[in-house]
């Protein structure tokens, strides 16, 4: 089985046996990363074309330094699927959400309030999810759900990781305060 | 930084994605076609210096080939014809030769620079225009001596009559500069 080195060659040499390697290998991750984020399948597999067209054409770019390939190509994917939902919804902060924000609490309520493992709350954090921006819904997806590690989310979202653990606690005490008024 | 538990929170993603539609079978022949015109090699990125080394190469000769043709093809100063005369003419302090001044080349340059060349007459005019115009006034004063041209060998010391050339011109400036010192002088006192 070919490592990525070889396969990031083989596309640099322009082989297709190496692109379709590399979409065999990665194309599921990409497109389950699209699908969370947009509704119809059909703009998912676009959106997953654009992403590795783009991906064979700057190839060159690609430091094994900075990143693994897997998440190389997860960050060409969420700039495409965030351009393409800004293009067709623009999201409107709500001034509730503001409200949210005055509200400090510590960590621990945070922690607290977000584990209960009450099947109620569980449930309504799924529909509250829907109604998170896609910037923030990327950033749970990426942390919780696919265990990614904040480094690896900075360099996919372009942001620093204190950055984003700001976000994350900020995205945490909206959903918690949300659930305490529900 | 540590990840927090918010077990709720987890747990309400995994069941919103675990539904997650699966890529088309034939998701990477439709790709292909989306996109005909993937070259199947890529260009040769090492032939972009060597092109743009050729062409700084290609522009660089263009250049110099260009200053080699607006180069005048004689040039007084190098092209001085450093072979001795066989004959030169003895010349007292006082009087210079236009011939004797065009036959001391400035011999520093010349053999210095070239190797001997043969003398050309178009050489030889322009260089004794520009020695005349410097000893203007020496001439006119030549002009008025009886002189007798003796012929000697060829001598062996070319410097000599340059250097006595020198010296009567500079003498002749001090002469000159003392007595127009003199002139303001005796001006200056009548006016008072």
């Amino acid at each position: 089985m070919k490592s990525d080195s070889q396969i990031v060659e083989s596309v640099k040499s322009g082989r297709r046996e190496g692109q379709d390697l590399m979409v065999s290998r990665y194309g599921q991750e990409i497109f389950a990363l699209i699908a969370r984020l947009v509704s119809n399948a059909m703009d998912a597999e676009e959106l997953t074309q654009d992403t590795f067209l783009k991906a064979f054409s700057n190839i060159a770019s690609y430091d094994p330094r900075q990143s693994s390939l897997s998440t190389w190509l997860c960050c060409i994917a969420y700039r495409l699927t965030i351009d393409f939902l800004k293009r067709r919804r623009p999201f409107i902060v709500s001034i509730e959400d503001t409200e949210v924000w005055q509200t400090d609490l510590s960590e621990e309520q945070l922690e607290a309030g977000l584990s209960t493992g009450n099947e109620e709350r569980i449930q309504k954090l799924e529909l509250l999810i829907d109604d998170l921006p896609p910037d923030d819904r990327m950033l749970l997806t990426l942390h919780y759900f696919e265990n990614r590690t904040l480094e690896e989310c900075s360099f996919i979202m372009d942001a620093t990781p204190h950055a984003l653990a700001n976000r994350l606690y900020r995205i945490r005490k909206k959903l918690y305060k949300k659930l305490q008024k529900i | 930084m540590t990840t927090p538990k918010d077990s709720d929170l987890r747990e309400a993603l995994r069941r919103k994605y675990a539904d997650t539609p699966q890529m088309p079978a034939d998701f990477i022949s439709r790709m292909h076609q989306a996109s005909p015109d993937t070259p199947s090699r890529p260009m040769r990125r090492w032939l972009y210096p060597i092109s743009a080394v050729a062409v700084a190469a290609s522009v660089l000769l263009l250049i110099m080939l260009n200053i080699g043709q607006n180069q005048p093809k004689q040039n007084p100063v190098f092209a001085e014809d450093v072979t001795k005369p066989e004959l030169t003419v003895q010349a007292t302090p006082q009087t210079i030769t236009q011939t004797e001044v065009v036959a001391q080349p400035v011999a520093t340059h010349a053999e210095e620079s070239k190797p001997a060349k043969k003398h050309r007459k178009v050489q030889k005019t322009v260089h004794k225009e520009h020695v005349l115009a410097e000893a203007e006034q020496v001439e006119a004063e030549q002009a008025e001596a009886d002189q007798e041209a003796v012929y000697l060998p060829k001598d062996p010391d070319p410097y000599r009559l340059a250097v006595a050339q020198a010296q009567e011109i500079r003498s002749r400036g001090e002469q000159l500069y003392q007595e127009v010192a003199q002139i303001i002088s005796n001006s200056k006192n009548i006016d008072q």
